[in-house]
């Protein structure tokens, strides 16, 4: 059986609450069996049930779980779940059903295959986090108002787990009083921030990404910095892109390597 | 200034830029700075994350995390080794601190960088110069109200007094030490002595407890270097043996509390009697080889005595320093991965610090088969001879330790070890 949830956060821990509540209603007999699974993958011919977000859930069971298996454990599952690797919500669901039974966080247990399958996902979405809060690029957009002179400044990116509410953090508390959008291209939503430490994620105007101001000066100096620290003696891509894989240099203002073309012909 | 004509930004940042890009540190790590940390009296900009954050790794594939530069390269000093010494007559650039500065907070706005790398030649005095970064500093954190990292090269025979006013404004400090013995120092750059790297060294130690001290008691206590200090040897310029260049990283560690020592491989830029001919390769791997072996002394509880000794002065190229002293001291093992206390653990090779964390962590669940050390994440081609999973040894064949080496000799050197093979006539058309 399925509980069938609208694909966001929310709804995946309604979801798994109705799941385990009807686990404990029916003394968990058929339990194994139930899981939650997103609307657009709903299989026909297997029984589901659609859950309805609970109001606040979100807050209540980050407190649940803190409260019963370690503070840890929420963010745990949250980054796990923003990995988006197909049957991660199995796994948290064997994850979280685990750490009932043994009354704690079982993520030390690498040797069992759900905390395995978690770990990895809460590493995939960390570590494409912390390479994008390195790796994001701003550019000053071109106000057509000139009586403001405030400065805005857009980003935007296509990663490949759904971080953007994880680094809204970091570049609000970084960029505090200045204005800032970054664009999450692959899932067409941004976040915006004003000021202070506010900021809200919005699906994505069209407009938003056809508008592109390119900024020359500041550019360009970043363009020919980025070309005069490679040391000519230890030219090495393999390095350079194992540390930095090419799916992330696309939206790079600097051109890495460009050394190592010019080299060949 | 002497020598400068007038220059663009553009130039003065590739001229700049590139004469400290022989500079290996970069990192950013080791400083939390929240807003309390600001300095200006305006709203601030930035922080600093303590794990640091890279921001490009550059066509070398080091990683660019702070907009590293030089004040100036002009330089009174004559080290044969450096490529900004008098006598070379490469183009010269000099940065004004409000420039510099400027340009940092753009760079930083637009998340290019971590914050700033600042070093320098010494111009007309060591106290001058650090003046002069002083000032960009000042600048920084108190006009622009900058609130991000920043890391800056002491001046050798500074005054203690411009040491301590830059470590007031700086997240970490360091002194290049280049050099292990005094001999080497004497020879390639007699402007220096090692006394006089080492003295600020102790000074920044003593103060930096101090304002720790202090901010126990006070968050709004001033603090002074709080990314703590680090340090370069120069390897393969003279003929310091791997012996000497360890036994003094660890010295430093013990004594003087760094964070790091960095290690440079040589890159010939001049042509000096003392030195290695300009066409010789930089020795990269020996470089890989004491960065493995520095980090079995900072995270591994190993000493440089047990790495190596006075009959066996070099680290081995074949296998890293772990197998290596694994490999002779194999009458140690094979130890029970069940049974083994972390410190026993931590020395098997393949297994690191954080998969001997998991162990002693799994092991309480359920005794560990030998499946689930691979899930763990132990290497097991290498740890596979040193270890006993429930009383059993799984490697394909017992080997004497001589056999055994050969085996163990490692991929990874290679990636680092054989960069693109170029002509160095393509060289000189590719420095930028």
């Amino acid at each position: 059986m399925y509980y069938v949830y609208d694909g966001t956060f929310e709804g995946f821990l309604s979801a798994v609450t109705e799941l385990f509540r009807g686990e404990s209603e029916e003394h968990g007999r058929c339990g194994k069996e139930a899981s939650v699974c997103k609307e657009a993958e709903i299989r026909p011919l297997i029984p589901h049930i659609e859950a309805e977000v609970i109001e606040g859930i979100t807050c209540r069971f980050g407190e649940y779980l803190s409260g019963h298996f370690g503070k840890a454990m929420p963010d745990t599952v949250y980054r796990a779940f923003l990995s988006e690797l197909p049957g991660i919500e199995d796994s948290l669901i064997r994850y979280i059903r685990l750490a009932r039974r043994i009354r704690k966080d079982p993520i030390d247990m690498l040797n069992v295959e759900c905390v395995r399958q978690v770990a990895q996902a809460y590493k995939r979405t960390s570590r494409e986090t912390h390479r994008y809060m390195g790796l994001l690029r701003f550019r000053k957009l071109n106000i057509t108002d000139p009586s403001s002179r405030v400065e805005i400044f857009y980003a935007e990116f296509e990663p490949q787990t759904d971080c953007l509410s994880l680094l809204a953090d970091h570049f609000t508390d970084r960029f505090e009083g200045i204005p800032f959008v970054i664009a999450d291209r692959s899932r067409n939503k941004c976040l915006l921030h004003m000021s202070g430490n506010d900021w809200t994620i919005r699906e994505a105007d069209p407009e938003l990404f056809s508008s592109k101001s390119v900024e020359t000066l500041y550019e360009a100096l970043w363009q020919r910095y980025f070309k005069c620290m490679a040391i000519p003696e230890r030219i090495n891509p393999k390095l350079q892109s194992s540390n930095m894989p090419r799916k992330y240099w696309k939206h790079l203002v600097e051109k890495p390597g460009e050394i190592f073309k010019s080299s060949i012909q | 200034m002497r020598g400068v004509v007038y220059l663009d930004l553009m130039q003065k940042l590739s001229i700049l830029g590139e004469a400290a890009r022989y500079d290996v540190s970069c990192a950013s790590s080791g400083s939390v700075r929240g807003k309390h940390a600001a300095l200006g009296n305006g709203p601030s900009l930035g922080n600093a994350a303590p794990s640091g954050i890279c921001h490009s790794w550059s066509d070398d594939g080091r990683c660019i995390s702070l907009l590293k530069v030089l004040m100036t390269n002009l330089c009174e000093y004559n080290c044969s080794y450096c490529i900004n010494r008098k006598d070379n007559d490469n183009p010269k650039a000099a940065f004004t601190p409000e420039e510099l500065a400027a340009l940092t907070m753009e760079f930083y706005k637009r998340n290019y960088i971590e914050g700033l790398f600042l070093s320098s030649g010494v111009v007309k005095s060591p106290d001058h110069t650090m003046g002069l970064m002083i000032e960009t500093l000042t600048l920084l954190r108190r006009k622009y109200c900058f609130n991000g990292y920043i890391h800056v090269k002491t001046i050798p025979g500074a005054s203690p007094e411009a040491v301590m006013a830059i470590g007031y404004l700086a997240d970490r400090v360091s002194a290049n030490i280049e050099f292990c013995t005094d001999a080497s120092l004497k020879l390639l750059a007699p402007a220096k002595e090692l006394g006089s790297i080492l003295s600020p060294m102790a000074l920044i130690r003593d103060r930096r407890e101090e304002s720790r001290d202090n901010f126990m008691h006070s968050v709004h206590s001033p603090r002074f270097v709080p990314g703590g200090q680090s340090t370069q040897v120069i390897v393969g310029a003279a003929n310091e043996r791997d012996y000497h260049i360890l036994n003094m990283s660890e010295r430093l560690y013990k004594n003087y509390s760094l964070k790091r020592v960095y290690y440079s491989a040589y890159i010939p830029v001049n042509t000096h009697p003392n030195l290695p001919a300009i066409t010789s390769a930089p020795p990269i791997l020996r470089e890989h080889r004491l960065y493995q072996a520095d980090f079995l002394l900072r995270f591994y509880r190993f000493t440089a005595q047990e790495l190596l000794d006075k009959d066996n002065q070099d680290l081995d190229f074949e296998v890293d320093p772990k197998c290596d002293w694994a490999l002779r001291n194999y009458e140690r093992f094979p130890v029970e991965v069940n049974k083994a206390d972390y410190d026993t653990l931590l020395r098997v090779p393949g297994i690191g610090t954080l998969s001997a964390k998991r162990i002693i962590a799994a092991r309480r669940m359920s005794r560990l088969g030998f499946e689930d050390l691979k899930k763990i994440g132990v290497i097991l081609k290498r740890a596979v001879y040193f270890i006993l999973c429930d009383g059993r040894f799984h490697a394909p064949y017992d080997l004497e330790p001589d056999m055994l080496r050969g085996v163990l000799a490692d991929k990874q050197g290679k990636l680092m070890a054989s960069p693109l093979q170029m002509r160095i006539e393509d060289l000189n058309v590719l420095r930028v």
